[in-house]
């Protein structure tokens, strides 16, 4: 009994420090072990017999496994997960009636949401915690909550607010005691100042943070912080620093995982382990992937600031060759900018690679993987099907349906993140079974035809057309009111050309580059990925012509 | 149907397998008499006396299902396929037609769909979706240049194969044209053996190269 209220003591605690692991993070070993040994024994227990989750020490327990894995994966760049599990987080609390719980998943959530940008959507949550945390008397609550409050009004440039909210969590400061909580509290300010554009203070923060974080040991912790501080040596151009610290982030990165893959993520006793680990190992080696790609670039354009600065006392010293030195310098700074653009082309190819790989890696997954399992079960329920009678048909027939809609939906999710026929039938397949698609809407009548196009291209290539065709054909649906398209591919020698021409209401071309819609500018860069060049014509009224060329 | 329809199960997932063979356990006319998990097992040991249809799915790790539907109909052109598929692209499916297989159903299919696809192609049926059969017609009249010299059909071979091509069994082409089922086998052998083909799936193609299913 009194393990468990020492554990329960603890937990809230622990959680609050932002530790996922919370076994190698912790300070207080002693007591530590002994939350950890109930835990175990805990487990150990439930592997054999799953209990249903209603007491309300379940519930806590799960807040804080969902709190934990929400912060590991926020420190690892998984934003998007993070949300979900600082989500589940908040569900689960609520039904513990822990009120600590439900104000730190109110915490976690606002700054995941402000992570993601959705500032609005954000404050809520942070307000709600920050009342519950002063009605507690949560100083160190109450302290980082405001701190993450002011990024989101920093983020919004309500700067007013963002500074008074920061200094009123600065007064609270003096007030806290331990390290860990101060660790805590030093990286929310630094976030914070880094939201205001103030990067050397921001630094002046992290770096008290990251002293203390390898003090103690917190990993976690010091990867998260270390990222912090690489951005910010990154925004007042300290290149050097910034691929530093970058690396230090990386290789904790990888510590991180070993410790996740090694079976702390054990503790997580509602998530399937073996799948997480597998997304895990995945996942690691995209994030690994961008990570060094990131640290090359920044090595280059170091040595680069290095080489400009060569030269530009070169120039001074030889007064006599100062002109020629001036031109020098411009000859080489325009090389330069030049072939920054290249690696800039090249840095975003590789993204868009990566993010093409992984989209049909994931509806492989889902087609192949859940799918299957889905059709599996009603292949079993439809066995029953005959046994069963009276009212309770009714149920068979409408799991049977349930399951129907969720493999059609599960196809729809796939085919959309990358089509089957674009992988295996090629271009041409692709786009007649889109334009069928369409067609079957009978909102739109759109007509292809291809010329010379037997062989098929670069895999990148057929990409980079496909996305463009069906980008544009979604803007034609939303915006053109046409209801005739033709497509046209055909293939002169080296170059293919795309024609997509509508009889819509057309619109004025210079407003392309205003428009903040991403829609135009992936088109773009899409062609300018694969050397190709886009040219479109529209007049109001009189619908739009788009002609897309490809070199080989 | 007196004896049974011994069934061969080829599926890479054990739980599929097994959820085919405890549907078709209650039916007495089907019998499941063996189950692979690979294709290439499936090819190494058909028994071709113990087999008359083999359900299988596509993608599977060496051998894919489309690749073991042609080499069995290159073989054992009697022998019927029917296979089970989550990909329902037009693309994929109409391939699979081009294999020569059978018949084609969707993996989230119901007990009902299961035994009419099966009773249907075990009456040299086949078992395809209209869309499919439009989209082969587009495909075959491309490869129509090699053409072979065929015979002549007689009036009654042509309204069979049209509704060969029209996916009717045999029991049902029987009812169609007041004639016997075993009449409509003895049309399908003559016009098997003037068109030069092997499977019924053949037949179609044949039909849809000359025309018989323009009305699709």
């Amino acid at each position: 009994m009194k393990t468990w209220i020492f554990f329960f003591f603890l937990l809230p605690f622990t959680v609050a420090l932002g530790q996922s692991n919370r076994v190698s993070d912790s300070l207080t070993t002693g007591a530590k072990k002994k939350t950890n040994s109930t835990y175990q024994a805990k487990k150990r227990e439930d592997t054999f017999t799953p209990q249903p989750l209603e007491d309300q020490h379940t519930w806590a327990e799960a807040t804080l496994d969902y709190l934990s894995l929400g912060h590991t994966y926020f420190c690892l760049g998984q934003k998007e997960k993070a949300l979900d599990f600082a989500e589940l987080a908040l569900q689960k609390g609520k039904k513990s009636n822990d009120l600590k719980l439900i104000a730190q998943a109110r915490t976690m959530l606002g700054r995941f949401l402000n992570g993601q940008n959705r500032f609005e959507e954000a404050r809520p949550y942070l307000f709600e915690a920050l009342k519950m945390f002063t009605e507690q008397e949560d100083k160190f609550g109450t302290i980082t909550t405001m701190a993450h409050l002011s990024s989101v009004y920093a983020a919004q440039k309500q700067y007013p607010k963002a500074f008074a909210l920061l200094d009123s969590a600065n007064a609270l400061v003096p007030f806290i005691k331990e390290k860990q909580k101060i660790m805590v509290i030093r990286t929310s300010q630094g976030m914070a100042y880094t939201s205001l554009g103030r990067h050397q203070k921001a630094i002046h923060f992290f770096n008290s943070a990251l002293a203390i974080a390898s003090e103690l040991d917190a990993t976690t912790h010091q990867m998260d912080v270390a990222g912090q501080l690489a951005t910010n040596y990154e925004k007042i151009n300290q290149f050097k620093k910034a691929a530093a610290f970058y690396k230090i982030q990386s290789e904790l990165k990888d510590t991180i995982f070993q410790k996740l893959l090694k079976g702390t993520i054990a503790e997580t006793k509602y998530t399937t382990q073996r799948i997480l680990n597998e997304k895990l190992i995945e996942e690691q080696k995209n994030a690994e992937l961008l990570k060094t790609n990131l640290i090359k670039d920044l090595k280059l354009l170091e040595e680069k600031t290095a080489n400009n600065n060569l030269l530009l006392w070169g120039g001074l010293s030889f007064g006599m060759v100062l002109l020629i030195g001036m031109v020098g310098y411009f000859i080489t700074k325009v090389k330069e900018t030049k072939s920054k653009r290249k690696e800039e082309t090249l840095r975003f190819r590789a993204v868009l690679e990566a993010e093409e790989k992984e989209r049909a890696r994931i509806a492989k997954d889902l087609h192949d993987g859940l799918g299957q399992l889905l059709s599996t079960a009603k292949l079993n329920i439809s066995g029953l099907e005959d046994e069963i009678k009276g009212e309770d048909k009714v149920l068979v027939q409408n799991s049977m349906h349930l399951i129907d809609e969720a493999v059609q939906e599960i196809r729809s999710i796939a085919h959309n993140m990358m089509p089957a026929a674009l992988m295996e039938y090629g271009l041409i397949s692709a786009i007649e079974s889109f334009a069928r698609a369409i067609n079957e809407t009978k909102t739109l009548q759109v007509n292809f035809s291809s010329k010379a196009m037997q062989d098929r291209l670069e895999k990148s290539k057929e990409i980079a057309l496909y996305r463009v065709v069906q980008e544009i054909l979604h803007n034609i649906l939303k915006y053109a009111q046409a209801d005739e398209v033709n497509i046209a591919l055909t293939r002169i020698k080296d170059t293919v050309l795309l024609t997509i021409s509508d009889n819509g209401q057309g619109f004025d071309v210079k407003t392309i580059h205003q428009s903040n819609g991403i829609g135009w500018r992936n088109i773009y860069s899409r062609i300018s990925m694969v050397n190709g060049a886009i040219e479109v014509n529209s007049t109001k009224g009189k619908g739009t012509d788009i002609r897309i060329k490809i070199m080989f | 149907m007196e004896t049974p329809v011994k069934i061969m199960i080829v599926d890479d997932h054990q739980m599929f397998i097994d959820g085919i063979k405890s549907l078709l356990r209650k039916e007495e006319n089907l019998l499941v008499t063996s189950e692979f998990l690979c294709a290439e097992d499936a090819l190494e040991h058909l028994d071709i006396a113990a087999t008359d249809l083999i359900i299988t799915d596509i993608s599977m790790p060496g051998i894919n299902g489309i690749e073991l539907t042609k080499t069995i109909k290159s073989t054992f052109p009697d022998l019927k396929v029917l296979v089970l598929s989550m990909h329902n692209d037009q693309e994929v499916v109409s391939e699979i037609m081009m294999s020569e297989a059978d018949g084609y159903i969707l993996k989230n299919t119901g007990k009902q769909e299961l035994l009419e696809a099966v009773f249907k192609i075990m009456d040299n049926g086949t078992y395809y979706s209209k869309e499919v059969l439009s989209i082969m017609v587009n495909k075959v009249k491309k490869e129509q240049k090699i053409q072979e010299e065929t015979s002549p059909l007689t009036n009654r071979e042509k309204e069979v194969l049209q509704l060969i091509c029209q996916e009717y069994s045999s029991q049902e082409i029987a009812d169609k044209l007041f004639i016997g089922r075993r009449t409509v086998d003895t049309h399908r052998q003559n016009i098997l053996q003037k068109a030069k083909v092997k499977t019924i799936v053949g037949l179609i193609k044949f039909g849809m190269k000359n025309g018989f299913i323009s009305d699709l």
